[in-house]
């Protein structure tokens, strides 16, 4: 009897738009996604044509196609398309190497100090991506990294073992600081598969590792084939590994040239090749968007990670929970801890040195006492503002996006679906300099540039996929009976949405809410990008001071940051632990 | 009081078009209790989504106690927060995060009628009492079990004293005791007061105990309307025939005017209009009807057959008999003495054999 | 507006044309002070490193001395490449700048000038010495950068310490030489003393070497770290900070001809407040303004007898960006950007 009445919407379907006089819900719907096309397709289309014009925003200029010839009539721009790929695909690679058998390690066995690692995860996403690649320099760079001083001389090498400054130590880097990220977004899919499918494989007598490798992955596959998309574009469009650990051995990707061509270290900046590397970003970025939705197409299949309420039984590890703890501890040492001792190490002293005896004896506090004046109150209020009102406007947009696609009849609910995916497909970095040309071309009519703002739409517009993705999974979750029954009681749409809808979504909402905040907070590429005076966030001016070689300074604000952020974190997951994993989807 | 006229809805599936309803006309008269009876995919739960305002009907007309509800070509839709009606779903759809309580007195501070405080204390208290929960108020609606949970959904769907009522197979989820329990229960308690219910299941032991008037269906179309009795006992199509009850079925061939060969003989039966001479056609005769005697080797009216299969039920006893290699499948009340492998003489009385060209 | 050039001349009908007519402004000192009590507001851009402090301590310093009360309001420049093309964007839209006067790069100055986005004026009439008058007198220099080699004093020996540019290009350094992304620096040489061809020999001599890349800032922390031995070039704003933290940073200064990247105040075209703004220039090119810029920024001007930077540069050839030069260092500087691998 279910089948009758569930068929999926196809995606973009228009047919039968209008085909009834236009009531309330479709009315909303056509607003919404009006509202939607402009504030995600503006910056598209700015793209577009900053690539076909040359000069500033501004200056009005005829049409050309001469950034495209200078861009790619240049056999350098493949090489350095191949470099991207190469970065992309190692990091994601590195990123799913550690992150998968995480995700099973802390959902479904009974490892101890669940807790205390998962704050741990969560203080990860919070140390800037360029703290911790200092600290990799500290170890492994090849003149004066420690790691490979050690081993050189233990077993008497000719040469460092390991080469930071190359495309694979990049890789290494970036897909290391990616894993919190995979892991949470791993994680909801984990929690809500069948425990009964691996049970399943045990008693026919097949092995742990083996039902790991023969039963989870597969049936996770799409949910890590979307993660592995998603990861995807996000390392496309990262620039800070590229800029510290690339730049110095000349090994440029497409995000490092867009950064240079906007933000050039002589003359002016150039939008017009900017734009024209910016095309074959999005000509890669909407490929991969389409491979996506083939692939959530066909994890459909696979119904039963989609269920509700399992409540999984641990796997005793037993012997193996040594092994277990050394792995995770092993990752926490070069996600968290390593990089927090090497940021407490140099904000004591009055210039980053390697340990010595004389770099101890000339330990000082100052720089702590410094950060107030040196730092002002702007950025902690821009960040502020950032982070309460990334994440609501997010998710209000992606609660009444979701709500229409999933809940409502409008017959283009399919294309507002995909609409709201888009930017999915856009590097963040695009984004921002289709929103920067915005601001300076037609600032009378988006007079945003400059402000804070600007970097809220920025981080809206990029992240409204995630909220959108997280809205439907929570709503498909409420069964849409609870709802109906709702209507049938003679409330109206809104007060169902207040009444039913909401508090029944509210802990998958809260979640997401401070796992975007978290996000916005750490971004940097788009505010960087976005940049101006009165705009300045804590990550751009982190990046600020590591550019003006202010280590100890920022060392010391990072430290203060951590720490408070742990201590915001730790109360939350403590508190609020029936909300479930921060990031997840439910 | 509900009248349904023309009604047509189509889905998008990933093969192309299907057509959940094709132009179907019902009355449900007021009071009355009327089960939409068809296998899955027939369309019953669309036609009463439809009545609902849940779905929008692609064409034809709805009246709901003489007022138009929907309306295709008047270009009329009202929603069904709107419609005044009560609905209990499948689910159940008690919302976790009220307690009973709060859930049963939603639609009365909600809905389209908002009433003061005590108004709301003392029907929802009424509306309790009747499903016999009074007491559990407090209860968080996640403690309740599986048949409490159908109880509270049925104390709200009657809490504004709507003038029908809607189910979509409410008892589908409950264990086969509980089942019978509260399907005597509902249809006291739709009697008590009246209302007018249109009912969806697919399980006709169901539709034929509770329903004042059963509408079987069948890819989108009825195929019969009438009292339970009839349906049972005068099925008009095959489909109903098959769908309704046990059922034995036999290929044939019109020999003559009301003669009709088959593997069990020659048989004179009343013919269905349109069965020309030589046509195939399709006997039916329930198991029930079919009467068996050992044969003791007399001569006899019947047909001669083995016992190939014997289930036991305890009030009555279900043989398999081949004839003339054709399998029946035989309902004998109480107990018979035959066992697997006996030879029986097979009665089938004329009066009881249906014919479908 | 009696002295404007024929260029100007040219710019200024089509300005008025197209855009809001020039705002008048006095001549002399009388008349501009007359102006600037009017205006009463000056909208200022400088480098960041000024600070809100720095910046009061110029206004008051300035109304000290015409016997002004002019609100100065400060915007630190957060980017100036940017900011500077959003000065040429808004021109191009035909709108008045956001600021009256900018103290920025004579770079960044020089391709305001080609887009002739200066207000021009003749500032000898107010004092200022020739020579430090660029750009068809549309900016003054203010204070000077020095960049040479450098290197940190505790890990390099001496005897490895650069004597003249061409030690640079010593096999030894190969892996351990660092440059910054001021490609700018090599283009300064080229447009002066070494030519084009020189400096591009240099250049690519340089890039087989395989340097580390990096920005300024990072640089003098791999220097402090020991991972970069020498960093062809850096600028003394680097060698300040280390200074303050007691880094052992220094120049190996026996390095000549020394590059000066000089900061420059102009006033914009259509400036809002043309008669503060070119009164705040003629105060800017005072000797008063030395002690309070090498007080908040740490650079001083080497055209001002007795200061810091007149020291430094007194017995070397230094190198100065000259105005028929902005061009060429902007080309060769993405050439030498090219060649080393920055983009």
């Amino acid at each position: 009897m279910k089948a009758e009445t569930r068929y999926e919407p196809a995606i973009g379907a228009w047919e039968g738009l209008g085909r009834f006089k236009p009531q309330g819900m479709t009315l909303f719907a056509a607003g919404l996604s009006a509202f939607l096309l402009l504030l995600i397709g503006l910056p598209v289309a700015m793209v577009l044509l900053m690539s076909l014009r040359t000069g500033f925003p501004g200056e009005d200029v005829p049409f050309t196609l001469q950034n495209y010839a200078d861009v790619y009539l240049t056999p350098r721009t493949y090489e350095v398309l191949l470099n991207t790929l190469f970065f992309a695909v190692a990091s994601v690679f590195i990123t799913l190497l550690i992150a998968v058998p995480l995700v099973w390690i802390l959902m479904r066995t009974d490892i101890p100090l669940k807790k205390t690692i998962y704050v741990l995860l969560t203080v990860g996403i919070l140390i800037p991506v360029f703290l911790r690649t200092i600290a990799w320099i500290l170890l492994l760079s090849p003149r004066i990294g420690l790691l490979n001083k050690w081993l050189q001389e233990a077993f008497s090498l000719s040469g460092p073992p390991f080469n930071l400054y190359s495309l694979t130590g990049m890789a290494f880097v970036q897909g290391v600081s990616f894993v919190p990220g995979a892991f949470f977004m791993l994680a909801a899919a984990y929690r809500s598969m069948d425990p009964s499918l691996e049970e399943a494989a045990y008693t026919s007598g097949v092995g742990k590792l083996r039902t790991f490798l023969k039963i989870n992955i597969p049936i996770t596959l799409p949910a890590i084939a979307a993660v592995m998309v998603y990861l995807f574009m996000t390392a496309i469009a990262v620039f800070e590994v590229p800029a510290i650990i690339g730049l110095p051995s000349r090994i440029l990707v497409l995000s490092s040239l867009i950064y240079t061509s906007t933000t050039p270290s002589t003359g002016l900046p150039d939008y017009g090749v900017a734009g024209a590397y910016g095309a074959i970003m999005l000509l890669l970025g909407l490929l991969l968007a389409f491979l996506y939705v083939r692939l959530v197409k066909q994890g459909k299949k696979y119904t039963v990670i989609t269920g509700r309420g399992y409540r999984p039984r641990e796997i005793a590890l037993g012997r193996w929970k040594w092994a277990a703890l050394a792995f995770v501890f092993f990752y926490l040492a070069i996600e968290v801890f390593i990089p927090f001792a090497v940021l407490l190490w140099a904000s004591v002293l009055p210039y980053l040195q390697l340990p010595s005896r004389e770099a101890l004896s000339s330990i000082t506090f100052q720089h702590y006492l410094d950060i107030p004046l040196r730092v002002g109150a702007k950025p902690f209020v821009n960040t502020f503002i950032l982070m309460v009102m990334v994440p609501t406007v997010t998710m209000v947009l992606s609660v009444l996006v979701s709500w229409v696609v999933i809940r409502s009849q409008v017959s283009f609910r399919g294309f507002l679906d995909t609409l709201a995916f888009i930017p999915h497909a856009v590097p963040g970095i695009l984004m921002a300099v289709g929103l920067a040309y915005l601001g300076l071309a037609y600032r009378d009519y988006f007079p945003l540039y400059g402000t804070v703002f600007i970097i809220v739409i920025a981080h809206t517009i990029n992240w409204i996929a995630y909220g959108t993705r997280t809205t439907n999974s929570v709503m498909i979750q409420v069964h849409r009976e609870l709802e109906e029954a709702g209507r049938i009681a003679g409330a109206s749409a809104p007060r169902v949405l207040g009444k039913i809808v909401l508090p029944l979504i509210a802990a998958g909402i809260l979640n997401s809410w401070i796992w975007i905040g978290m996000l916005s907070y750490r971004e940097v590429t788009m505010s960087l990008t976005l940049m101006t005076r009165n705009n300045v966030v804590i990550s751009t001016v982190v990046w600020q001071f590591w550019g003006s070689g202010w280590i100890p300074q920022v060392s010391a604000l990072g430290v203060i940051l951590i720490l408070f952020a742990t201590i915001v974190v730790g109360t939350l997951r403590f508190a609020l632990s029936r909300v479930g994993e921060i990031g997840s989807a439910s | 009081m509900i009248s349904i006229k023309g009604l047509e809805k189509s889905f998008r599936a990933h093969h192309g078009r299907v057509d959940a309803l094709k132009k179907i006309d019902l009355e449900v008269g007021e009071g009355e209790f009327c089960v939409l009876l068809g296998p899955s995919g027939c369309g019953k739960t669309t036609t009463l989504r439809c009545v609902a305002g849940l779905e929008r009907p692609d064409g034809g007309e709805i009246e709901i106690a003489g007022r138009l509800v929907t309306s295709t070509t008047r270009n009329v839709f009202v929603p069904a927060e709107k419609r005044d009606i009560g609905m209990v779903f499948q689910s159940y759809a008690i919302w976790p995060h009220m307690s009973v309580f709060q859930n049963v007195a939603f639609p009365l501070t909600q809905g389209q009628k908002r009433y003061p405080r005590a108004v709301v204390a003392e029907r929802v208290r009424t509306a309790l009492k009747r499903v016999q929960l009074d007491g559990l108020e407090d209860r968080p609606a996640t403690d309740l079990s599986g048949g409490q949970q159908q109880r509270v959904a049925m104390a709200r769907a009657m809490v504004t004293e709507p003038k029908i009522l809607l189910m979509d197979e409410p008892l589908s989820n409950l264990d086969a005791r509980l089942r019978e329990q509260m399907r005597v229960e509902l249809k006291k308690i739709t009697t008590a007061i009246g209302v007018t219910t249109l009912y969806v299941t697919h399980d006709q032991a169901e539709a034929l105990s509770l329903g004042d008037k059963v509408c079987v269906m069948n890819a989108g179309e009825i195929l019969q309307i009438a009292r339970p009795h009839d349906v049972y006992s005068r099925p008009e199509s095959l489909f109903v025939a098959q769908f309704v009850g046990e059922m034995n079925f036999v290929q044939g061939r019109v020999a003559a005017p009301g003669q009709v060969e088959c593997a069990l003989g020659r048989f004179a039966l009343a013919l269905p209009n349109g069965a020309a001479l030589g046509a195939a056609v399709t006997l039916a005769i329930r198991p029930e009807h079919v009467r068996l005697r050992r044969d003791n080797g007399e001569h006899s009216t019947g047909v001669r057959g083995r016992v190939t299969s014997k289930n036991y039920l305890g009030d009555a006893a279900l043989l398999e008999i081949e004839v003339n290699g054709v399998a029946m499948l035989v309902k004998l009340a109480g107990d018979t003495e035959l066992a697997i492998g006996d030879q029986a003489v097979v009665e089938l009385p004329a009066d009881r054999w249906r014919v479908y060209c | 507006m009696r002295t404007i050039n024929r260029v100007f001349m040219v710019t200024a009908l089509l300005v008025l044309a197209l855009g809001p007519a020039e705002r008048a402004a006095g001549a002399s000192v009388d008349e501009l002070v007359a102006g600037a009590k009017k205006e009463g507001v000056i909208e200022f851009y400088g480098p960041s490193t000024l600070g809100p402090e720095g910046a009061q301590a110029l206004a008051a310093g300035f109304n000290k001395k015409y016997g002004l009360n002019i609100k100065l309001n400060y915007s630190p420049s957060g980017n100036m490449t940017r900011d500077t093309a959003k000065v040429v964007g808004l021109s191009a839209s035909g709108q008045p700048p956001e600021w009256d006067i900018m103290v920025v790069t004579d770079a960044h100055h020089g391709s305001l000038w080609l887009r002739k986005l200066h207000r021009p004026f003749d500032y000898t009439l107010l004092g200022v010495q020739k020579e430090r008058i660029e750009y068809d007198k549309g900016t003054v220099s203010v204070a000077n950068q020095f960049a040479l080699p450098a290197y940190n004093k505790k890990i390099l020996p001496a005897k490895d310490v650069p004597k003249k540019w061409e030690d640079l290009l010593d096999p030894k350094w190969k892996g351990k030489i660092g440059v910054i992304n001021s490609t700018h620096h090599w283009a300064r040489l080229a447009a002066g003393p070494w030519g084009e061809e020189k400096t591009l020999a240099f250049v690519k001599k340089l890039s087989a070497l395989q340097p580390i890349l990096s920005r300024a800032g990072e640089m003098a922390q791999r220097l402090i770290l020991g991972e970069v031995l020498i960093s062809a070039t850096l600028q003394d704003s680097q060698l300040h900070e280390a200074k303050d933290s007691g880094a052992p940073l220094v120049f190996a200064e026996e390095v000549q001809p020394v590059i000066s990247p000089e900061y420059h105040v102009g006033v914009l075209k259509n400036a809002p407040h043309p008669n503060v703004a070119t009164l705040f220039v003629a105060y800017m090119a005072s000797a008063d303004v030395q002690p309070i810029w090498k007080k908040y920024t740490g650079h001083t001007s080497a055209h001002v007898p007795g200061t810091e930077a007149y020291k430094f540069a007194q017995g070397k050839q230094v190198v100065y960006m000259k105005q028929d030069q902005a061009e060429k260092v902007d080309k060769i500087a993405r050439q030498v950007g090219k060649i080393l691998g920055f983009d």
